[in-house]
């Protein structure tokens, strides 16, 4: 049957969206047929800046790309400009960056899914995935001094060195945290209504996923073995990291990725605080960086990689951004194309958007 | 990391991306930098840990050959160096016609004799 | 104290922000701060709202949006730039594609400063523009 082609507008203001992103959406009856995204709401041109701010201020600027994955998005741009001078950091400085690191992915992780409950139309349980949420923020606060944007991270390693006996406690406070993280994973996962709505919606074949170019938890959701962390950047080759992979390719494979990587992250933590070792925390910086580099890391949503180009000033000469949300834009058009119009929403979640990165 | 960059003719690009996409390289990254003369624009393929680049050199405003044909997730780099730097892409899978991102200069990375352009000028109070 | 200060619905919209402040609204809405139990509730619709919380320094594309948006929110209304890019464009001023705070589209009641903002701000802010709704609803009620 062919029927009378519509273009609904998706967007930007839309009350499942905490950013804007815009979507058109082509449906013949209840059927959207394909999808046409425009970005462009949240553009600040940051990059730009490069050539007005010194590269260890630049630090705080790479990390307001994105409020959620701020952490990732400094220690991303330190480890370039480090690359590109030859620095090489403390090892604690690496495995308090490691720590960090997977404290915002459980930050953001928890934040997807209490976003994408709400989607569903299931708001107890968002509340309850934020509920967790704070605990980690807190965890974040004591250690670092702030909630979502830390600015911790410096060339040369970090800021604030953490006691050892705070680590410590830590330790048990991140058993209460995995308990009350299994009840929750438990609905996502179990629960019979959401099945029917996750299961066998917006299915990405592994080669698609591949060839599209996917990231993070919708590459591994499709089957896909990529993770940058499996490269051991950091301290992820010293605690033996093997990536979390689900064969469906669905909604729901990409949620339980999720659900699944915040346990993973759990014991990252744990063995990061046990093996921690002692020292300092920075090593100072003299010089300016010159050459290009291509730094890469993973970010709760996927790898992102910072392109640096160094012209022996204070100033780098570019800097561009690739982030894990630009490159899942071509794979949701292609899951989108086919889908019911009520499910729109949830699909679109599903490889967790993040504008404020995507579009710098 | 790899970090060594081959330099490559910008009419075989095309011919490139398909060799990589039949050898199960994915596309990485595709990144425009201005430099001394021209731009480079790099092409960053992988397979599981091997890292790729490729770089060509263009002149202001040339039209390059999309490699939408070979990677269908290629045309988001395309669309974003065609706001960006002002390069046409010949044949991209979505084209967007210069409406992927809206800016309010035209091209605001392209080479100037000024540096890139600032909207808001901090008046300073005069007493 | 009128019906709408005791329970005022606040509609969100990001105009360019990195994220941290919407993130910290919705913390602000969600259990541990929880404003919903003083009946502040989120709405995603124009026409329901009576604040309007802004995040972020206002960019070209954006413009047009946020004054539609405005313009479609009910009076008295009350707006509330949260965070230091919404009240002045913040650590972005500078780029080519920002044209400053909120207040150079819509007029701007109450500033929230930060960097993100801490919920604990947001609410005194939010608590401040109950004050502006009265004083505005009074005006209004003058005017009759």
């Amino acid at each position: 049957m062919t029927g009378r082609q519509t273009i609904i507008p998706f967007g930007p203001q839309h009350p499942v969206l905490p950013e804007p992103i815009h979507l058109d959406l082509v449906v013949e009856d209840e059927r959207v047929v394909s999808a046409i995204p425009s970005i462009g709401y949240v553009h600040r041109g940051l990059e730009s800046l490069v050539d007005r701010r010194e590269y260890q201020d630049f630090v705080f600027l790479a990390e307001r790309i994105c409020g959620i994955c701020s952490f990732t998005h400094s220690s991303t741009f330190c480890q370039g400009i480090e690359g590109l001078m030859g620095i090489q950091i403390p090892q604690r400085a690496a495995y308090l960056r490691t720590m960090w690191g997977e404290y915002s992915r459980l930050h953001s992780h928890l934040l997807w899914l209490g976003l994408f409950a709400d989607s569903l139309g299931f708001e107890s349980l968002f509340y309850q995935a934020w509920k967790i949420r704070e605990s980690i923020l807190d965890e974040m606060e004591a250690t670092t001094g702030g909630r979502v944007i830390q600015g911790v991270c410096k060339v040369g390693g970090v800021r604030r060195d953490v006691a050892n006996s705070f680590l410590s406690g830590m330790d048990d406070r991140l058993d209460e945290i995995e308990d009350n993280m299994k009840d929750l994973t438990n609905v996502f996962l179990n629960d019979y209504t959401l099945k029917k709505r996750l299961v066998g919606k917006g299915v990405l074949s592994k080669d698609d996923a591949y060839y599209l170019g996917a990231a993070g938890p919708t590459a591994r959701g499709s089957g896909l073995d990529m993770d940058i962390r499996s490269t051991g950047y950091l301290a992820y080759g010293d605690v033996g990291f093997k990536p979390v992979v689900e064969k469906g390719g669905d909604g729901y494979a990409r949620c339980a990725v999720r659900c699944r990587e915040l346990f993973q992250s759990v014991e990252i933590i744990r063995r990061v605080i046990t093996d921690m070792p002692e020292g300092d925390v920075f090593t100072p910086v003299k010089g300016n960086p010159d050459g290009e580099y291509f730094s890469r890391s993973e970010q709760p949503r996927g790898e992102v990689i910072h392109y640096l180009k160094g012209n022996g000033t204070k100033n780098l000469a570019q800097f561009r951004v690739r982030t894990p949300t630009l490159t899942n834009i071509p794979p949701l058009v292609s899951i989108l194309a086919g889908c019911e119009l009520a499910d729109v929403p949830q699909i679109v979640l599903t490889i967790d958007p993040c504008i404020g990165c995507m579009e710098r | 990391m790899n970090m060594k960059i081959d330099s490559v003719e910008a009419a075989d690009v095309q011919k490139i991306a398909g060799t990589m996409r039949s050898g199960g390289y994915r596309l990485v990254v595709m990144t425009c930098t201005p430099a001394d003369e021209g731009y480079y624009i790099t092409y960053s393929f992988e397979k599981e840990t091997d890292l790729r680049h490729y770089r060509i050199a263009v002149a202001e405003g040339t039209t390059i050959p999309s490699i939408g044909s070979s990677y269908g997730g290629a045309f988001v780099y395309e669309n974003e160096i065609h706001d960006l730097y002002g390069f046409t892409f010949e044949g991209m899978s979505l084209d967007f016609g210069g409406t992927f991102i809206k800016t309010s200069v035209p091209y605001p990375f392209k080479k100037k004799e000024q540096p890139a352009p600032t909207v808001t000028v901090v008046k300073e109070a005069k007493e | 104290m009128s019906s709408a200060s005791k329970s005022p619905w606040l509609l969100h919209y990001n105009a360019s922000s990195c994220n941290g402040c919407d993130i910290e609204i919705l913390a602000a809405l969600t259990p541990v701060y929880d404003v919903e139990r003083f009946g502040i509730i989120n709405t995603g619709n124009p026409a329901h709202a009576d604040i309007f919380v802004v995040t972020g320094g206002v960019n070209e594309q954006n413009k047009a949006v946020l004054k539609n948006i405005y313009d479609q929110i009910p009076e008295p209304k009350v707006v509330v730039a949260v965070g230091i890019c919404a009240s002045s464009g913040g650590v972005f001023r500078e780029c080519y594609n920002i044209s400053g705070g909120v207040d150079t589209i819509i007029p701007v009641d109450v500033y929230v400063p930060g960097c993100s903002v801490r919920p604990e701000a947001l609410i005194e802010g939010i608590v401040k523009a109950l004050g502006v709704l009265e004083e505005k609803r009074a005006a209004m009620e003058a005017k009759k």
